[in-house]
């Protein structure tokens, strides 16, 4: 998997370690700025500027913070099962699944795709954010040439 | 994904907690062709603290490079499993909940509240279906008896959803990502204390967010540390209980209507105005609209009573090493909690 990592020197050239070493992994943060929703900040992190484009990066961010957004938005399908999941005492919630539970499948199956479609031939990968909790993206830089 | 693990190159299968279940395999399998692997589980913690000091000082830590990359072809070969090589989320938590059937429920340590509830409820409805609803039944009408017993369901059931399942307790973070994240680049890791707080900026509001030293993060804007769980929690999935109108309603018709009416008159009005009963009591939005406003009272009380409920991010059942949580019980407690 990401066995190639280095802790530093992560454009894989041994001879830039004197410059300020890139950190094995950096963490996209949460955007806040529209609520309590999971989104992420799609600006590109300066240590990144050397791997990817700009536009690269927010486009694949975007398509993780859509992802999220769909998951929370409110729908009448979603109110129904709620409510009758209420009058069941719960009991539909042994029958019916989170529909949120299908997104955060979505998600890790989108994290897998970008990783190998957009990160991977840089040299970088994404984690899944569902693997820290929501909290931000790790991005790890890995130690191999490309 | 396995920045952590590998960066330690200590490739030990409970010490490094980066590594994803691949990861870790391979890890088991790198240390058999380097080290005896009996060795890299055992000195976990210090490959950890090892981790921690070559990751986060961007040091250089990649002896092993080319041993991990070939190991990394031969994942196929998985060392005979020690004991808990492979915990699950919930054997690794460290927070102060207790978790039952195999992480599937959870509580509080405490269970005085929870035993007198039960107490009560049982008490007050044996005594309500022994003594009064054969009199309902033959006298009045069946339907009081049958309404009442739903109730009375319907109360048991949310009282065992409320108690027993995750109450949206955030996952710790690893020390050294709480690290990254604050830290300059120019700094070294642990020299100071990380700012406390951070504001983010919520729908043109600002609201603030405490840096969490056990944790490891910045609070979520409507998270707080709980005592009871000893980990930082959602404040509006559980706290403002989801869903709170059915128990709440049941308990003005079973109990007696006073005083309950308080605290129902007060939940009604923070779900319309979205305000979660912590906001509500440390007065964060006191004087200005909350930030999480719909722009209707109603669509607030819908969303919330209704809306989606975003599932436990704490997955108990799953393998502790996807989630980079193995390390964490092997960090000594006493001094994290005196660093808060």
């Amino acid at each position: 998997m990401a066995t190639q990592t280095s802790s530093g020197g992560g454009d894989g050239s041994g001879a830039q370690q004197p410059s300020p070493p890139a950190p094995s992994a950096i963490f996209i943060q949460r955007d806040f700025s529209k609520g309590t929703t999971p989104r992420f900040a799609t600006t590109l992190p300066q240590q990144l500027a050397s791997k990817i484009s700009a536009e690269q990066f927010a486009h694949a961010i975007t398509q993780i913070n859509d992802v999220f957004e769909e998951a929370e938005a409110p729908s009448l399908s979603l109110y129904m099962t709620n409510v009758l999941s209420c009058l069941t005492g719960h009991l539909l919630q042994f029958c019916v699944e989170n529909p949120y539970e299908k997104r955060f499948r979505e998600v890790s199956a989108l994290t897998e795709q970008l990783n190998q479609q957009v990160f991977g031939p840089k040299g970088l990968r994404m984690v899944d954010p569902l693997r820290r909790g929501l909290r931000a993206i790790e991005i790890q830089v890995l130690n191999v040439a490309v | 994904m396995n920045a952590t693990a590998v960066s330690s190159s200590s490739g030990s299968s409970s010490g490094g907690g980066g590594g994803g279940i691949g990861g870790s395999r391979k890890g088991t399998s790198k240390a058999s062709s380097s080290a005896p692997s009996v060795s890299g589980t055992g000195n976990g913690s210090s490959s950890s603290t090892k981790r921690q000091a070559s990751r986060g000082a961007g040091a250089h830590g990649n002896v092993h490079d080319d041993g991990e990359v070939k190991a990394s072809h031969s994942a196929v070969v998985v060392m005979p499993e020690q004991e808990h090589a492979h915990p699950k989320v919930y054997e690794v938590y460290t927070g102060k909940s207790k978790l039952w059937c195999g992480g599937r429920c959870i509580t509080g340590d405490n269970y005085g509240a929870i035993i007198f509830s039960w107490i009560m409820i049982l008490l007050a409805s044996t005594l309500f279906f022994v003594f009064t609803a054969p009199f309902l039944w033959r006298d009045l009408s069946p339907a009081v008896v049958i309404i009442c017993a739903y109730l009375l369901y319907t109360v048991v059931a949310n009282l065992l959803w409320a108690g027993l399942t995750d109450p949206g307790i955030c996952p710790r973070a690893l020390r050294e990502e709480g690290d990254n994240i604050i830290r300059l680049p120019h700094t070294k890791p642990n020299t100071r204390p990380p700012p406390r707080q951070r504001t983010a900026m919520i729908n043109g509001q600002e609201v603030q967010m405490r840096y969490c030293f056990t944790c490891h993060q910045y609070r979520m804007p409507r998270d707080t540390h709980c005592g009871v769980t000893d980990d930082c929690v959602d404040t509006v999935g559980k706290g403002l209980a989801k869903h709170p109108g059915v128990p709440v309603v049941v308990f003005i018709t079973f109990v007696t209507f006073f005083p309950i009416s308080g605290l129902v008159t007060f939940h009604v009005a923070l779900v319309r105005s979205a305000v979660s009963t912590n906001e509500s009591l440390k007065l964060r939005f006191d004087n200005v609209e909350s930030p999480y406003h719909r722009g209707h009272p109603f669509k607030n009380a819908v969303y919330t009573l209704f809306g989606p409920l975003r599932p436990p991010l704490m997955r108990w059942r799953e393998l502790a090493s996807l989630y980079d949580l193995m390390h964490q019980h092997r960090e000594p407690r006493r001094k994290q909690r005196r660093r808060r």
